[in-house]
């Protein structure tokens, strides 16, 4: 895969996510779809999360 | 003759212009004799047949509207109920703003390879880091101009890998365990002496 491919790829899949939040339900579910993803992230990183919160805290984690 | 128009649909109400007309005579009986716009512009004089009048006045109220009248409403609601909870929910912010807190999330906070999108950005900005979508050809040709420093490895889960320019002492080595120093600090030597 080229960097061409690799872009157009992510274009559709943006393209397609806009054409759906257009709809109102389609608004409503990506909404709380990006919600959880939101908490998956906060869930799954908590030292970069910290690192940022408090940069001058020790790397070694708890 | 006064033009008397039918009264209006209601709202949400589809209606075709002969039904208005109709819901109109059932309001106003009088307004049957009345002249009537058409759809040429003229108008036409007791439109109405003197058979549908005598209909209009024995049952002053006209059946229900068929299939075309359905207010669009009720069309929604057949429709199914889901739907409508799903739209009623509430979304405090709108999507934009969880996708900023997505994207800053993501791009600031994130780390890969030890450091964020972010930091890795400004590392190619300033020439201190490379992009690719390779990571064993990387070290082949990191290893052809290498400068010295720290070779960061990539992974299967990023194609993409930013990494560092500056070599390491050796190709298999990735990590430099002492720091470097410049010349002028070497050859220098600083003592203290007491008196």
């Amino acid at each position: 895969m080229n960097a061409w491919q690799f872009f157009a790829k992510w274009a559709a899949i943006i393209l397609l996510l806009v054409v759906i939040a257009k709809t109102e339900i389609g608004n409503r579910i990506l909404y709380y779809a990006i919600w959880l993803i939101i908490l998956y992230l906060l869930v799954t990183h908590p030292q970069d999360i910290s690192n940022v919160l408090n940069p001058g805290g020790t790397d070694t984690g708890s | 003759m006064a033009q008397i128009a039918p009264p209006g649909p209601r709202q949400g109400e589809v209606t075709t212009g002969s039904l208005a007309r109709l819901q109109g005579y059932a309001a106003d009986p009088d307004s049957l004799n009345a002249t009537q716009p058409t759809a040429a512009g003229g108008t036409v004089e007791g439109s109405v047949e003197p058979e549908k009048q005598g209909k209009d006045e024995e049952n002053p109220e006209l059946p229900q509207p068929q299939a075309a009248t359905i207010p669009v409403r009720n069309i929604q609601e057949q429709a199914g109920k889901v739907p409508g909870v799903i739209a009623r929910l509430p979304s405090p912010g709108g999507i934009a703003f969880v996708v900023i807190v997505l994207l800053l999330l993501w791009v600031l906070m994130i780390r890969v390879n030890g450091k964020s999108r972010w930091q890795w950005l400004w590392e190619v900005l300033t020439g201190n880091a490379i992009v690719t979508t390779d990571p064993a050809k990387s070290a082949k040709t990191d290893a052809a101009g290498l400068r010295g420093g720290v070779l960061a490895t990539g992974t299967s889960d990023n194609p993409l890998v930013a990494r560092p320019t500056s070599p390491p002492q050796d190709v298999t080595d990735v990590r430099v365990s002492t720091p470097i120093t410049p010349s002028f600090v070497r050859s220098s030597s600083i003592s203290v002496t007491s008196e």
